[in-house]
């Protein structure tokens, strides 16, 4: 049984490293922890959600639409709201993005309604079998999406030039600045592109549970650790992140007890921090750069 | 000038002592709910707009002083005013020990390592069943007597607890202590420079705020009689601390009450008219406050409303 | 510091209208916003569906004449504290003793505490925690049959079933209701003579359940009984399906009977048992709507949607709390009102209704519903049952 527990903890791990990664980036990049990064993720849900229950359009194919959108929202969010206050002290950011998911999960649940809604295709449940550890397509399918879209995002990083202007940025602002990347657009791009990771992980995510707009605090907890475990800014480093969590949760909820897994993933997310603030990957401390 | 502010203060103080004999039960309510937010956003401020440290999870605190009294009055039959010091000291006792390793953090660092600590204990108490009931919660024992007298007395408990916290405040930022905090929220670095042992202040201010937040959660959890993880633990509360200490201004020591007041008020009045929609209104007043407001309401406006004050943050701060 | 004190003073003036003499007013703080806005809203449904019944009938007949009656709401925002703080507000402020409750066992549990302190009473249909009726109190009447008899008729119903189930697994949410429904289902279990393989809590709102599973799998049980919320019990049938767990039933406390669960999971609902405080097949008769068949019939005229149980659990607090106040012939003196509800003994759209001395429903039971075909149908008590039921359940497909 416990070869089956830790597949499940590397396919859910998976799903965590999408949702830390898009936050992470935001993180080490423009020094903005993004609490509203659940809320923008179920708004990926509900795009999923929307175009599979109206118009039957396979889940897996909404979800380039649930990318662009929020892509576009992000963009917006950080060109028009974000970067007007973005040198203010860091906590203002993040009371900002606290505010920014109030808003957002109290709008869902005016026009979605608070009822948790699930997206179940045809071909939801099946699996296969290898040597008596089940393996739902889904899941598999899920990760091998977020593989591809980690794998891309770190050639996107190393080999575009908006790639390295971003990474330029995230290591030092004035010196970027300075052989003409402009950080206002700089910005924009990475948050756009956090927004938009989060919502492949939110339309991904209605295929495996189901969602509300409560579920948001949740979310971004979980891309919290995601982020700290692995060490900010670095996709490889969200990967592993999300991965390890995942084996965490299940690995300590099979031998100490479902109800503490919440306690343990947070208790390791505090001795992280304590231990070592960078992350298991993790480069210079921005934070300490910036402050 | 400090006499005409004095003489205000005093005079608001004596119209809260004299309310309760005028005002019905829910009114009573409203306000006790208001000491409380007033005395959390107080007490947090030691560490958050004194110190510069912004402890995101210190609502942490509250629960576990929430805790303290639930567990003490069930389990061990004490008396509700006997608890209040545990509260505080449980508080002290978590905050110097975690202090030392957590306070090394900066910045979002230690804001995030908060809210591990708030969500840990969380899930703790909430599987630690047999002591604290877990998810089933914890039910208090009930103050005995006439509703009327019931609700007088939390308003004063509560009001006195805000006081309280007011006055621990007002010392801080008279001591040299409070100058030593200072010194490390505007550079820490020069600050340890000059010989201030900064982990140590940075404990002391942590626990001290720690201490005011659990008395502030001890007082709840007798007043509400039942108290669950859930509730106690996060929810809403740290984003309107928050909320209330920039509002009202964080190097102040009066600002974070005042902050709570104006929040917990216009709530009260306006947004029961915004039924449907007052979630996003509270989420676009946080943002409006952080745009246009960060140094808090008066603060920004010293010396009178002006447009051009309301902007200035932006001009400052925007990229 | 001038402006605040005007604040302060400004919201001391604010003081409710008065209601007319001829009208009985009610009051409720029910979550219409919030995580239990979506109950709070169905609630508030039953309440108005009643009220315009009522009205149209010339309203409540107290001593020979007749009052229409009003409801004065307000929102909670799914938070107790707040609920507690508005029902004061219903009592002190609107001076209404007449409440009806909230959703949810934690708001009831809260804003009980403040009717019994002013000695209002409180009639609710919306929640079903044991711990309500512990306190000794006595203006509290509720219709929900308490969590820990939920999966009692479901656990009857399956134990003389071919092939014979005899082991059970009983997986929980750590919260208050659901902990108890599941105490509930173990005892049930035990003395219906099953074997309980497997007792496990995981914690409130999880977002992943395969460890569970995986130990499910591993002890095989002839029934799975899941005891949570929503969001739990998706999860827990897509993972059944995931991983190849196959009971031979699978029954739910919560989810089933709503009809997002259909919506959700398609074709995967099906066979699934719940349990269900109400169904609309019920054919009780009842004092204002004629009988629950004609509720179901009115319901869909005003809402265009079926009702379902938390719908008729409001309705049916109403119609008790009217009734009550008819024999007490009062609507004003609250002692004589709680004498009618205490002695209160009439069949209505939820079920022969009586209550204990503690002021909770006795001996209404539990109906069975069963998901066939992507409906909802009743398969317990037998008397009404709409179709067959399928046991043992096929396999996942």
């Amino acid at each position: 049984m416990i070869l089956q527990i830790l597949v499940n903890g590397i396919l859910l791990g998976g799903f965590y490293a999408l949702i830390g990664v898009g936050f992470s980036l935001v993180w080490g990049v423009t020094n903005i922890i993004n609490l509203a990064h659940g809320a923008i993720a179920l708004l990926g849900s509900y795009i999923t959600y929307y175009m599979f229950q109206n118009l039957h359009i396979d889940p897996f194919i909404t979800l380039p639409v649930s990318f662009i959108v929020l892509y576009i929202f992000g963009y917006l969010v950080q060109r028009y709201l974000m970067n007007m206050v973005v040198k203010a002290q860091i906590f203002m950011l993040l009371i900002l993005t606290f505010g920014m998911e109030i808003f957002l999960v109290n709008f869902m649940t005016t026009f979605f309604s608070a009822d948790f809604r699930s997206v179940t295709p045809d071909y939801a449940g099946k699996s296969i079998e290898i040597a008596g550890v089940v393996v739902p397509y889904i899941r598999l399918a899920v990760f091998a999406i977020c593989m591809i879209v980690t794998a891309i995002m770190g050639f996107f990083l190393e080999k575009t030039w908006t790639g390295k202007a971003i990474r330029a940025t995230s290591l030092d602002l004035e010196a970027a600045m300075m052989t003409g990347i402009s950080p206002r657009k700089i910005y924009s791009i990475t948050f756009a592109l956090g927004s938009a990771l989060a919502g492949l992980s939110g339309s991904l995510l209605s295929l495996t549970q189901a969602f509300s707009p409560n579920i948001a605090g949740g979310l971004t907890l979980r891309a919290f650790i995601v982020a700290i475990l692995g060490g900010l800014g670095r996709v490889e480093g969200a990967f592993l992140g999300g991965l390890l969590l995942g084996v965490i949760e299940t690995v300590s909820s099979f031998y100490i007890g479902e109800s503490y897994k919440n306690a343990i993933a947070f208790g390791l997310m505090v001795f992280m921090l304590i231990v070592k603030p960078s992350g298991l990957l993790g480069r210079k401390y921005y934070a300490e750069v910036k402050h | 000038m400090i006499n005409k502010k004095l003489i205000l203060f005093f005079a608001f103080i004596i119209i809260l002592i004299l309310l309760p004999f005028v005002i019905s039960g829910y009114w009573l309510r409203v306000l006790t709910q208001t000491f409380l937010f007033g005395a959390i956003a107080t007490g947090s401020n030691i560490i958050i707009g004194f110190t510069g440290y912004p402890a995101f999870g210190n609502i942490a605190f509250f629960g576990v002083g929430a805790y303290v009294t639930g567990v003490l009055t069930t389990k061990y039959n004490m008396p509700f005013f006997a608890t209040l010091p545990f509260c505080a000291l449980s508080g002290i006792i978590i905050s110097s020990l975690l202090g030392i390793p957590i306070l090394r953090l900066k910045g979002h660092y230690f804001a995030i390592a908060t809210v591990g600590v708030m969500e840990t204990i969380k899930e703790l108490v909430d599987n630690m069943t047999e002591l604290t009931g877990g998810g089933l919660g914890l039910t208090l024992p009930i103050m005995h007597g006439e509703p009327e007298y019931i609700y007088k007395f939390f308003y004063f408990v509560m009001l006195g607890v805000m006081l309280f916290s007011l006055l621990i405040l007002f010392i801080v930022s008279k001591i040299k202590q409070g100058y030593a905090l200072r010194a490390i929220r505007v550079d820490e670095d020069a600050a340890s420079v000059m010989g201030i042992n900064t982990p140590l202040y940075k404990t002391f201010a942590w626990a001290v705020s720690a201490a005011l937040v659990g008395i502030t959660g001890g007082v709840y959890a007798y007043w509400l009689s039942y108290i669950d993880p859930h509730t106690v633990f996060g929810g809403t509360y740290p984003v309107k601390m928050f909320a209330m200490i920039l509002l009202g201004g964080g190097t102040t020591v009066i600002g974070p009450m005042l902050g709570a007041f104006i929040l917990e008020l216009i709530s009260e009045i306006v947004w029961s008219k915004f039924i449907a929609i007052h979630g996003m209104v509270l989420g676009l007043l946080i943002i409006f406050i952080i745009l246009f407001l960060p140094k808090g309401i008066f603060e920004t406006f010293k010396g009178g409303f002006s447009f051009k004050k309301l902007f200035s943050n932006l001009r400052e701060n925007r990229l | 510091m001038k402006r605040l004190m005007l604040t302060i003073f400004l919201a001391l003036t604010i003081i409710s209208g008065a209601y007319a003499d001829d009208k009985i007013v009610f009051g409720a703080a029910l979550s219409l916003t919030g995580k239990l806005a979506k109950e709070g809203n169905l609630v508030k449904d039953g309440y108005e569906l009643w009220k315009e019944v009522v009205n149209k009938k010339g309203g409540i007949n107290v001593g020979g004449k007749k009052y229409l009656v009003d409801i004065k709401y307000y929102d909670d925002e799914s938070d107790p504290n707040r609920g507690a703080k508005l029902v004061e507000k219903l009592i002190t402020e609107d001076k209404i003793k007449l409440i009806l409750g909230p959703y949810g066992s934690e708001s009831v549990f809260a804003t009980s505490a403040i009717t019994e302190k002013y000695g209002a009473l409180m009639v609710q249909g919306g929640a079903a925690a044991d711990k309500l009726y512990t306190r000794g109190f006595k203006n509290l009447f509720g219709i929900y049959t308490v969590a820990t008899e939920y999966m009692d008729d479901i656990l009857e119903m399956l134990k003389d079933k071919n092939p014979k189930p005899s082991t059970v697994a009983i997986v929980y949410s750590n919260d208050l209701f659901s902990t108890q429904v599941a105490q509930g289902a173990k005892s049930a279990a035990q003395k219906y003579g099953y074997n309980v393989v497997l007792f496990q809590d995981y914690p409130k709102g999880t977002q992943d359940l395969s460890t569970v599973i995986a130990q499910i799998k591993g002890k095989n049980p002839d029934i799975i009984i899941g005891c949570g919320h929503f969001q739990d019990t998706i999860v827990i049938v897509k993972q059944c399906k995931d991983y190849k767990v196959n009971p031979k039933a699978l029954a739910f406390s919560v989810g089933p009977t709503l009809p997002d669960f259909v919506d959700s999971l398609k074709g995967d609902s099906e066979n699934v048992f719940g349990s269900a405080q109400w169904t609309k097949s019920l054919k009780y008769k009842d004092p204002v709507f004629g009988s629950n068949t004609e509720f179901v019939k009115m319901f869909k005229a005003k809402y265009k949607e079926d009702p379902n149980y938390h719908s008729a659990g409001g309705a049916a607090a109403a119609v008790i709390f009217q009734r009550a106040i008819e024999k007490a012939g009062t609507f004003t003196d609250i002692a004589k009102i709680r004498e009618a509800l205490s002695n209160f003994n009439e069949e209505t759209l939820f079920g022969k209704i009586k209550f204990d001395s503690t002021g909770k429903v006795v001996g209404k039971g539990m109906a069975v519903i069963q998901i066939l075909n992507g409906t909802q149908v009743t398969v317990y008590p037998e008397a009404v049952a709409e179709g067959k039921m399928v046991y043992p359940k096929p396999a996942w497909k």
